[in-house]
């Protein structure tokens, strides 16, 4: 069966070499390994199952399509358990000027988004896409990326004042 | 602005390592691909078994032991099942018309009769006509098939199980314009017919074992003939005129006599039970049942039955097997059925109807039977209705997913447009 099995090693190619960028899109999104580890395997598990349709078009615009989306629809299931306060119960301390505090405010601020929130921010801000690229990453509407982004901003600015400037008042597209 | 936020992004980013998830994704998908596999096998192992048993034919259960005259009927529901629906209907109990959009009455004329079967199974049967036009339908003593009016010198006999429809065409060279079917013999074989050219009217005897026409006689229209009655042994009585004329089995004339004066053959039931003929009156409030031999038309003496005032009386449509005698009727609310006792002061109602029924035909075997039962009837909404409505949610619901998939087609087309870093 050579279809097949060049399908695979095109798989395992594709996994192999977009693993440590797609790793790092997962973590952004979850703040935990484990989580994360979930999340990409089973986006990957996803991709595979539409391989060959997809392989020859954007297969990483796919996976990082299925993160986003699993990880929203993982949100929605467990949203019951998961409860996202208004105000947190304790602020993190941080010093821009030291990088491990800088990285443990971001994850820590980043667990108090929703996930469209937190998607939005990531984005944005680490993938560096327009608002449009964003939305239809997302499946919505440039306005749905607008107010998500403007939310988490306002969002962060009071959990981790630090990591925004206070002069920030929009983003650009 | 936010560059400490892309900074801090970043720096989190980094600290995640490349998880080793290649060979489980691999895993995984191969899971949900025997998983979904697996799903669609039960799918269509669950459908391979309830379909063939929704589609299993219901068994033509024999009219003649189980059958019973409802004690009421009620008007086709909207969406009733339609005498041409498979499976097919055994056998209907009471064919009745009627007026209104329960009957296809929306617009113009109603052309649809209802039909009852023993299981208060209503079904409705579309002969094309407006009964108050002229054409008629009729239901065969077995109640498993109905005679109507065609197009033309044609009528049209519909078998309600099996759904079969035969057209027999007038051979009896008449150049009758139309056909309506006014008797059926007990055992099934014979029907009489009722052509009319223009100025007159003929009457026909129609074989159904072979579809040979017997032409038996011929009247102006004004004089026509008001009532044809089958008796038990086969013996056919029709009045043309003032007069009777008895056949035997086959269309051979037996007898013929003048009917009293004032009076007319009582009707489809004017046999009565010991073999004579009955007689009515021919106008008047007051109506009643009286006796005449058929070789001579000489009045005789039978049991003495209730009379009825101040009703629309249609005809004697029958007899009980211990002698009550059946008759439909209509007064200013509704048609129904009485039977009228020997000996009882007053008639008794045995069928009522709604006030769209216009009229109410039985078939001879129920009235034979002597059984009644409490009737069921169905309320407005028909299956045929629900069956639509639920094919109306099904194309509903195809459009919204077929528009999901779509917007969720056009989505990822945009996304996966999207160029990462």
């Amino acid at each position: 069966m050579p279809g097949i099995t060049r399908g695979v090693d095109d798989f395992r190619d594709f996994v192999q070499q977009r693993t440590p960028a797609l790793s790092r899109n997962a973590y952004l999104l979850t703040g935990d390994h484990q989580l994360a580890e979930d999340l990409l395997q089973s986006a990957l598990a996803n991709t595979y199952r539409h391989w060959r349709r997809i392989r020859d078009d954007n297969p990483e615009a796919y996976v990082r399509q299925a993160m986003y989306h699993q990880h929203i629809a993982w949100w929605r299931r467990r949203r019951v358990t998961e409860q996202l306060t208004d105000t947190p119960r304790e602020h993190p301390t941080a010093d821009p000027s030291d990088a491990t505090d800088l990285r443990l405010t971001v994850t820590a601020a980043l667990r108090r988004l929703t996930p469209k929130q937190r998607a939005v921010i990531v984005l944005r801000f680490y993938d560096d896409l327009t608002e449009t690229q964003a939305a239809d990453v997302l499946g919505c509407r440039i306005g749905t990326v607008k107010r998500h982004g403007h939310d988490a901003l306002r969002r962060l600015r009071e959990l981790a004042p630090d990591l925004l400037d206070l002069s920030w008042e929009r983003s650009t597209p | 602005m936010t560059t400490q936020l892309r900074e801090a992004l970043r720096l989190a980013a980094e600290r995640a390592p490349a998880y080793p998830v290649q060979e489980r994704a691999i895993a995984t998908a191969r899971r949900r691909r025997v998983a979904a596999g697996l799903a669609v096998v039960a799918v269509i192992g669950a459908l391979a078994l309830i379909v063939p048993l929704a589609q299993t034919p219901v068994p033509v259960r024999p009219a003649g032991p189980t059958i019973a005259l409802p004690d009421r009927i009620g008007l086709p529901p909207f969406g009733a099942r339609r005498d041409t629906d498979r499976p097919g209907m055994a056998a209907a109990t009471v064919l009745f018309s009627g007026s209104g959009a329960r009957f296809g009455g929306w617009l113009g004329g109603p052309t649809r009769y209802g039909l009852v079967g023993t299981g208060d199974d209503y079904r409705t049967l579309n002969t094309g006509f407006n009964p108050e036009n002229g054409g008629t339908a009729l239901l065969s003593p077995d109640g498993r098939s109905v005679a109507y009016s065609g197009d033309g010198r044609v009528v049209e006999v519909v078998t309600l199980a099996d759904l079969s429809l035969r057209h027999l065409v007038g051979d009896d060279g008449t150049p009758a314009l139309t056909a309506d079917p006014i008797a059926w013999s007990p055992d099934g074989r014979w029907l009489v017919v009722r052509g009319s050219t223009g100025p007159d009217d003929v009457l026909s005897l129609v074989d159904l074992a072979v579809g040979t026409w017997t032409r038996l006689a011929e009247a102006p229209r004004s004089v026509s003939f008001p009532a044809v009655a089958f008796a038990a042994d086969g013996r056919l009585a029709y009045q043309r005129g003032n007069e009777v004329w008895v056949l035997g089995v086959g269309g051979a004339q037996v007898s013929t006599f003048s009917l009293p004066v004032g009076s007319v053959l009582a009707g489809r039931g004017a046999w009565a039970p010991g073999g004579n003929l009955t007689v009515v009156p021919r106008s008047g409030s007051a109506w009643s049942i009286r006796y005449v031999d058929p070789g001579s038309g000489l009045k005789l003496v039978g049991p003495a039955l209730p009379g009825l005032r101040d009703l629309a009386v249609r005809e004697l449509i029958g007899w009980w097997p211990g002698g009550s005698a059946l008759v439909s009727v209509h007064d200013a609310q509704s048609a129904r059925i009485v039977a009228l006792a020997p000996g009882a002061a007053a008639a008794t109602t045995v069928l009522t109807a709604p006030a769209q029924v216009t009229g109410i035909a039985v078939a001879s075997e129920v009235l034979a039977s002597g059984r009644t039962r409490a009737g069921d009837p169905p309320g407005s909404l028909g299956p045929r209705f629900w069956s639509t409505f639920a094919d109306v949610l099904v194309a509903a619901a195809a459009v919204i997913l077929v528009a999901w998939w779509l917007r969720r087609w056009a989505t990822r087309r945009r996304s996966r447009r999207v160029k990462w870093s």
